[in-house]
């Protein structure tokens, strides 16, 4: 017995270390990088580097699966865990080595569940759009659309969730994943003080990235104002490629476009003047802004109407959970802001109002300079906007949610003046008593509503309804009379003469929309939808009543009403390929347009992919065909309200362009990004007025139609932790245009070419409750024209006039433009849970002049006794040093 | 960081030299069939200089054609004249014939420029349309109508014209009795401006024949005229049509555009056509006709 015994002992310990061995060799922790991910190369270098004997059959495995090239400090059984995952192979130890079969399974059981959920703040509910969803052990991922919606397909079975959102504590969680299942999560903002502050945002991560900026409330606030001014476009102009005059005056011109060819968009409906006080500051009130993210290439195929740039503002939708309030009060302007709950947790409801406050500083200032030339009067100036937002969830599957916006700007001018006379006619003395008196009224007046409808049609595929309403208003209306009273020895006489004249324009556009998101398969997405709008144009009325009467067109306008329908199909596939690597975005927009009883449409195919090169290193390039059928017209160079939105007619086609763009980005060491991006863009049939020509004019008459191209590159150094924020911006860029109707045809460089353009902004965190932001900011002057001679024509019979020669159009620079503003923060939280912040800074700290235009003036200088006629060519300035205080409040 | 922002300020070139402006020579000269060749000579000045325009009596005024000298223009007696000009005293230019101004004077550049005067277009009739009389203040008439001007566009050319419309009037002077004639041209708003119509800054319109190539064409002309009731002498419209060179619709039309401009500080200022080599101005051809319509009141 113990002669039989013996042997068998020794086959089972055998056996029992061999298996021992084997469990062994599992679990022993090695550290290994692999050259790609083809599984049979993986496993022929595991078994070479750690003289294992792995069984496997290289016709069973795939030639690529998805895991990480690099391990460190892993047990074998996770490393093979990882290459075989998703495979449909599995391993286990046998005592001649480990053994890689084919797993069979139970046809009923499904291997795949979704999880489908949505994101939102936690104390107040307020969805989240672009958190990012992360099965970390399947190496899967997806982020949240414009409703804060996800859907994730994962194997069935136990997995570890991260979900992240910047400014934001990570979630991270388990789930055994055994049905399809919904998910709410609830992410917190981490505390300000620890906040790393991103201004733009979203330069890390996968997907495509460059040409993209994703904006933060947290964010904007931080930045350095204007009279304490947050202002979303100011930050916006701060990007590299986003050029505009000085100190915001013109609009905003993205890689060579022109003003009119940014979309602009808040809850899915256009504005389409976004400016307060010539652009200087927007009609954004920042107290209601849950996100904006700027495009200016790389377009997905769901955008469309603008050649050059979308900016997408989602208001926020309200608090869920409590009311609550918030205030704000700087030299420029006050707000105000309530939201909470209708039924907690269900709807709720923000209103939040801003109104300026420069008058008590302007009125009294116009009046003592208009006292000083001997006249009575005043100029006043005021800008008001109302925001109101509503949701309620009707169901687990369906949400409403209701926006309107309704802002003015006003500016006024009155003046009365008298002088006296006394005039020796005829041997006797007349007294000529003069009276001036003028009214001048300036206001524009925007307004924008939807209505959307968000529904979850199936566990991958969600739709949105909208219904949008737009308006633009702007109204001119002056009025003036001269009075002259003569006093003589014979009968007094009065002459009289008033003028009067009203201006009127506008465009209101109705639109309604559908939108479809279907998440085929993780990596894997699909956006379809249509779009419907139909516009309304009064390009210009004008109604005047003076001496020259008999030039004004009987009906009082000079431009037909136009209505125009325009419509949009579009459809997008956004794919994660080759492991993950790559990622693509192609899609297709076709959109159209009927006016004047024809109908345009145009095709306009999309292509966008970021392939990751090593580890940070992305690699990404786009082609992109946009279009625009509305288009805008400025009668002027600063961008006044009189610009005139027109649309395509039966004679004018829309404006298209190409873009292409390659570019590269890398994560550095310590928290280093660096972006380059190169881009060219050819604009065809663009819209001006013609040489000449102005808002008075009927316009159909008076433009012509020509093209332009852009290029250059943009340039992004950032570094980011949690003492300093900081960014260098670089553009290097150029421009031009030609019409047939300006510059006598000839080629010239556009306004804002600007030829380098640096922006360089920086917060620093000195501790918990205060930090230091600061910017300077420096371009190419502007191209312009400055008279450069005068001459008299005189022809025979004909009384000579003087003109000006100003050499080709845009032929002289502006000097450069640079400025450097400053911002103090202070924020601190009471113990009562009220927050409080205070910013003291500065716009312009060195007090630059920098030049708007410059202008012929010319002045009459009393010279020994005599009147002499003077000219100068006087630089006209903006803003000089303006400091800034602002302090806001929020219980 | 430092080298960055030197390097670019570096590459900023504010270029607003107006201090050191050198002049040049400025020639006008809008030349027929019928007149002979006025050239005008001056100086440029600095936009800041305000002082009178100086006039060159010593410039070398010549007139060339295919390389051969045609006359050398002598200076017109200045005496009575307030302007002096250049004029040709042989010289009748003919349509078609391409001729070339050169213009020299002591411390400027020489300057030349080549214009030709192009086929006369003929007006095919002038009418008065849609008359209409309606009284006015006490003892006047005020009578409306459209002046229609007709004429055929060449096909498949480029053509310019300059229309001018004078209106030729009796006044009555306090006595009743005496009468004297007078001659108005008529100037236009810059209301009609398109891009194919401009008014000119010294009286009628400038038109492009891009839109109506080859047509036969009909512009209105919108005129309201008040009248004493009881006047016999009737009004007469003249209608001059010149066909006019390129050069001179150019320069005319962008002096007319920067003339209505001027006074918008934010507007982009118009850019002159200048066809003088190394000077200003412009040197440029016309031919001419010419209709008499007369208003016949109801």
């Amino acid at each position: 017995m113990k002669g039989k015994l013996l042997p068998k002992l020794i086959i089972f310990c055998f056996f029992l270390v061999s298996a021992l061995q084997a469990q062994e060799t599992l679990d022993r922790v090695v550290s290994v990088t692999f050259e790609d991910q083809s599984p049979a190369k993986a496993l022929q270098h595991l078994r070479k580097s750690f003289d294992l004997n792995i069984v496997f059959a290289d016709s069973q495995l795939p030639k690529r699966n998805n895991f990480p090239l690099s391990f460190k400090r892993q047990s074998i059984r996770s490393i093979l865990n990882s290459i075989l995952a998703n495979t449909g192979l599995a391993f286990h130890s046998e005592p001649e080595g480990i053994i890689i079969t084919r797993v069979m399974l139970t046809p009923k059981i499904r291997s795949r569940y979704t999880i489908q959920g949505i994101v939102e703040i936690g104390g107040s509910a307020e969805t989240l759009i672009g958190t990012n969803i992360f099965a970390i052990n399947h190496n899967e991922g997806t982020h949240s659309n414009e409703q804060g919606v996800f859907s994730l397909t994962l194997p069935q079975g136990r997995t570890r969730i991260s979900v992240s959102y910047i400014g934001f504590h990570t979630d991270t969680f388990s789930i055994n994943l055994q049905q399809d299942t919904f998910l709410r999560i609830y992410l917190h903002r981490k505390s300000q003080q620890i906040e790393g502050v991103v201004i733009p945002a979203a330069m890390q991560g996968d997907g495509m990235n460059i040409g993209k900026y994703s904006f933060d409330l947290e964010q904007l606030q931080r930045m350095p104002k204007i009279g304490g001014e947050t202002d979303l476009i100011r930050a916006v102009q701060m990007l590299p490629g986003v050029q505009t005059g000085p100190d915001g005056v013109g609009g905003v011109f993205i890689r060579g476009g022109e003003a009119g060819h940014n979309l602009v968009i808040i809850d899915d409906v256009p504005v389409y003047n976004f400016n307060h006080a010539v652009g200087v500051l927007s009609v954004f009130n920042t107290s209601i802004v849950k996100s904006a993210e700027l495009l200016k290439g790389a377009f997905p195929a769901r955008y469309a109407g603008r050649l050059s740039s979308v900016l997408d503002v989602r208001m926020r939708d309200g608090n869920k959970e409590f009311w609550t309030a918030s205030g704000e009060l700087g030299l420029i302007s006050g707000r105000l802001t309530v939201e909470g709950p209708i039924v907690k947790n269900k709807s709720s409801l923000l209103i939040a109002g801003r109104a300026s406050l420069l008058n008590w500083m302007l009125k009294p200032y116009s009046e003592h300079y208009k006292s000083r030339k001997g006249e009575k009067g005043q100029s006043s100036y005021n800008f008001y906007d109302f925001n109101a937002k509503f949701n309620i969830e009707l169901s687990a599957k369906d949400r409403l949610f209701f926006s309107f916006y309704r802002g003015q700007d006003h500016f006024g001018n009155t003046g009365d003046s008298q002088d006296t006379l006394s005039l020796l006619v005829d041997d006797r003395f007349e007294i000529y008593r003069f009276r001036k008196v003028y009214h001048e009224k300036l206001y524009w007046t925007n307004t924008g509503s939807s209505l959307r409808w968000s529904h979850i049609l199936g566990k991958k595929l969600f739709s949105n309804t909208t219904f949008t309403f737009s308006e633009l208003n702007v109204n001119i209306a002056t009025a003036s009379s001269d009075t002259v009273n003569v006093f003589s020895a014979a009968a007094p006489k009065i002459h009289f003469d008033a003028d009067y004249g009203r201006y009127l324009s506008s465009i209101r556009d109705f639109g309604a929309r559908s939108d479809f998101h279907w998440d085929i398969a993780p990596g894997n997405k699909v956006r379809f939808g249509l779009r419907v709008q139909h516009n309304h144009f009064v390009p210009g009325i004008q109604e005047y009543d003076d001496d020259f009467q008999e030039y004004i067109s009987p009906d009082g306008k000079i431009s037909r009403r136009v209505r125009t329908t325009g419509w949009a199909f579009y459809l997008e596939n956004e794919r994660r390929m080759l492991s993950r690597r790559l990622y693509l975005n192609y899609g297709l927009n076709w959109s159209g347009w009927n006016v004047d009883q024809r109908n345009y449409s145009t095709l306009e195919p999309r292509l966008a992919l970021s392939y990751l090169l090593s580890d940070s290193t992305y690699l990404e390039a786009s082609v992109s065909r946009m279009s625009q059928f509305l288009h805008l017209l400025s009668g002027t160079n600063v961008g006044l309200p009189t610009d005139l939105w027109v649309p395509s007619t039966g004679k004018i086609g829309p404006e298209l362009a190409w873009q292409y763009t390659l570019g590269f980005r890398k994560n550095l060491n310590f928290g280093w990004n660096i972006a380059l991006e190169g881009y060219y863009k050819e604009m065809k049939n663009l819209v001006n007025y013609s040489e000449g020509a102005d808002f008075l004019d009927d316009w159909e008459q008076n433009i012509t139609i020509g093209s332009g191209r852009a290029f250059g590159m943009d340039f992004m150094l950032r570094k980011n932790n949690r003492i300093i924020d900081a960014y260098i911006a670089y553009s290097l860029g150029r421009t031009d245009r030609v019409f047939p109707k300006i510059n006598l045809g000839e080629r010239y460089p556009f306004k804002y070419d600007h030829r380098h353009d640096l922006k360089i902004w920086s917060d620093f965190r000195f501790s918990s409750t205060i930090d230091l932001s600061a910017s300077w900011t420096f371009s190419s002057g502007l191209a312009t024209n400055i008279p450069l001679e005068a001459f008299t024509v005189e022809i025979p019979g004909v009384p000579p006039v003087t003109v000006i020669n100003y050499g080709p159009k845009n032929s002289r620079r502006l000097p450069a433009y640079h400025r450097f503003d400053l911002g103090l923060n202070f924020h601190f939280t009471s113990p009562k849970g009220t927050e409080h912040k205070f910013q003291i800074g500065a716009y312009n700290v060195y007090s630059r002049r920098n030049p708007l235009y410059y202008q012929l003036r010319t002045v009459f200088v009393a010279e020994n006794g005599v009147l002499k006629k003077d000219s100068e060519l006087v630089g006209v300035h903006l803003l000089p040093f303006l400091p800034s205080i602002n302090y806001s409040i929020k219980f | 960081m430092i080298g960055l922002l030197l390097q670019l300020f570096a590459c900023e070139k504010p270029q607003l030299p107006l201090e050191n402006y050198t002049p040049s020579l400025v020639v006008i000269s809008n030349f027929n069939t019928l007149n002979g060749i006025q050239v005008q000579v001056s100086k440029s000045q600095s936009p800041l200089d305000n002082g009178p325009t100086e006039y060159i009596n010593y410039a070398t005024v010549e007139i060339w054609e295919s390389g051969l000298l045609l006359e050398k223009l002598n200076l017109n007696d200045t005496r009575e004249a307030k302007t002096p000009f250049y004029t040709s005293e042989l010289l009748k230019p003919r349509v078609g014939v391409d001729y070339t101004v050169k213009v020299s004077a002591k411390g400027f550049k020489t300057v030349t420029a080549t214009s030709r005067i192009p086929e006369r277009v003929n007006l095919d009739s002038v009418k008065i349309e849609k008359l209409s009389a309606i009284p006015d203040d006490p003892g006047y008439v005020r009578y409306t109508f459209d002046l229609s001007i007709y004429f055929t566009d060449p096909r498949l050319e480029r053509n310019f014209y300059h229309v001018n419309v004078f209106q030729k009037n009796v006044v009555i002077l306090k006595d009743g009795v005496e009468q004297i004639e007078q001659i108005k041209k008529l100037s236009f708003s810059s209301a009609i401006n398109t891009n194919y119509i401009v008014a000119n800054y010294d009286g009628g319109f400038l038109i492009e024949d891009k839109p109506i190539d080859g047509n036969a064409i009909r512009i209105p002309v919108p005129i309201s005229i008040r009248m004493p009731a009881g006047i016999q002498n009737l009004d007469e419209m003249i209608v001059e049509l010149r066909s006019v060179s390129e050069e001179y619709y150019l320069f005319h039309s962008t002096v007319s555009r920067q003339q209505n401009n001027n006074d918008q500080p934010f507007s982009d200022p118009v850019v002159l056509y200048n066809n003088i080599r190394n000077g200003q101005g412009v040197f440029a051809g016309y031919s001419q006709a010419e209709k008499i319509v007369s208003l016949k009141p109801q």
